[in-house]
């Protein structure tokens, strides 16, 4: 996958934030952006040329299933790739975002190896 | 109409009255005329009696439905020493992340003390070859020390950068903990609200105190906002987990998510 994908950091911690733009940037991805919930993420997405997401779940306002969601419906966004890193650990919420479309899910706390693994896995069927 | 205050007012006894009550007491009927006193005392302040009455069967309701709300046994219950937990996780998570980062600072401490002995090392001897002042003896010495201490800070290096990413990982912490600690709040919002809908339900005898009135509201609006951001579950607690309704770990989703064709 090229380097220089254009990827959307959503959570409402800024830590958080920080520690997965500075992931990314070890990985070698630095074109990375932020934005601290679902409602803040959907416009800059909708106006923004990004190629992926990488949104928490419990946020105020928009949570990130309903950004998720709205990325699905969304006729331009649709096919935007999504990687779920939460500590939502519920059977019940994981099987939600595997059914609104959620290409891979993080659960929190997490290594730096997992998220390298899982984004691979993304760009590697994307690619493929 | 030499006092036409009392009679606009309605008089507290009349004339007719007091005689019944003078003729009771001549007559020698004192029960009869205590029994008549009583009924023109209740007559004069009929309210005090209607009042202790509401005020007592207010109590006795606000009393009632406080102890009797489903929601508060739950909130005694469960979320209390749910919360107790939270809390006593987040003690234990700053604790760990407060260790990871210090170890972290300790695994390089001594790499840099020695990066900085080598260069100091070297310094003397580096200078006197910036200068042309070396020997051929010692310019072959000075070669084998740089090559050496290259080596090892390569070495060093690469520790060095593994710590710092210890250090950024070990951050995750608050997020994690900031999550825990709103839903705490939450409850503590809750609890606090209860308390003061049954003083507002307690205090309506005298109507509800203003200030307490717009407090009340704030609050219920405060608790149904922090109750709308908080609709998902945040980080789950070992009994949570326990409870086999949460993931435990990181391959339980992935074998979960395996089941369901990713």
């Amino acid at each position: 996958m090229n380097k220089n994908v254009k990827i959307l950091i959503v959570d409402d911690f800024s830590t958080m934030r920080r520690i997965i733009k500075n992931l990314l940037r070890d990985l070698g991805y630095n074109n990375t952006h932020e934005a601290d919930d679902g409602s803040t993420a959907l416009p800059m997405l909708e106006s923004g040329d990004f190629q992926f997401v990488i949104t928490d779940w419990n946020m105020p306002i928009m949570q990130g299933i309903d950004l998720l969601k709205a990325i699905r419906a969304n006729p331009k966004l649709r096919s935007l790739p999504v990687l779920m890193v939460t500590a939502e650990a519920k059977r019940d919420q994981i099987i939600e975002a595997a059914k609104a479309g959620v290409n891979g899910y993080i659960v929190k706390p997490f290594t730096a190896a997992t998220l390298k693994e899982k984004l691979d896995k993304i760009f590697e069927r994307i690619d493929g | 109409m030499e006092n036409t205050e009392n009679t606009a007012k309605q008089p507290l006894i009349n004339l007719d009255e007091a005689r019944e009550l003078v003729m009771l007491l001549e007559a020698g009927m004192q029960d009869e005329a205590d029994s008549r006193f009583l009924e023109l005392m209740r007559r004069c302040e009929p309210n005090i009696y209607n009042e202790v009455g509401n005020l007592t069967r207010d109590l006795h309701e606000a009393i009632r439905s406080f102890a009797e709300d489903p929601r508060l046994r739950d909130i005694a219950d469960v979320e209390i020493p749910d919360a107790s937990e939270r809390l006593r996780y987040i003690i234990k998570m700053t604790d760990k992340a407060a260790n990871r980062t210090l170890d972290a600072v300790d695994a390089c401490t001594p790499l840099v003390n020695k990066l900085t002995s080598s260069i100091d090392n070297l310094m003397p001897v580096w200078d006197r070859l910036m200068h042309g002042r070396i020997d051929r003896f010692e310019f072959v010495t000075l070669c084998h020390q740089i090559d050496e201490m290259l080596t090892q800070t390569k070495d060093n290096v690469d520790v060095l950068s593994s710590q710092l990413n210890e250090i950024l990982m070990a951050q995750d912490y608050q997020d994690l903990t900031g999550q825990m600690i709103q839903k705490v709040i939450a409850l503590v919002t809750e609890v606090e609200d209860e308390l003061v809908k049954f003083l507002v339900s307690f205090g309506r005898i005298e109507g509800i105190n203003p200030q307490l009135k717009s407090r009340t509201d704030a609050l219920i609006d405060e608790a149904e906002q922090v109750k709308k951001s908080l609709e998902a579950q945040g980080p789950a607690t070992q009994t949570m987990k326990d409870s086999g309704k949460v993931m435990a770990t990181q391959d339980d989703v992935d074998d979960l998510l395996a089941s369901l064709g990713f």
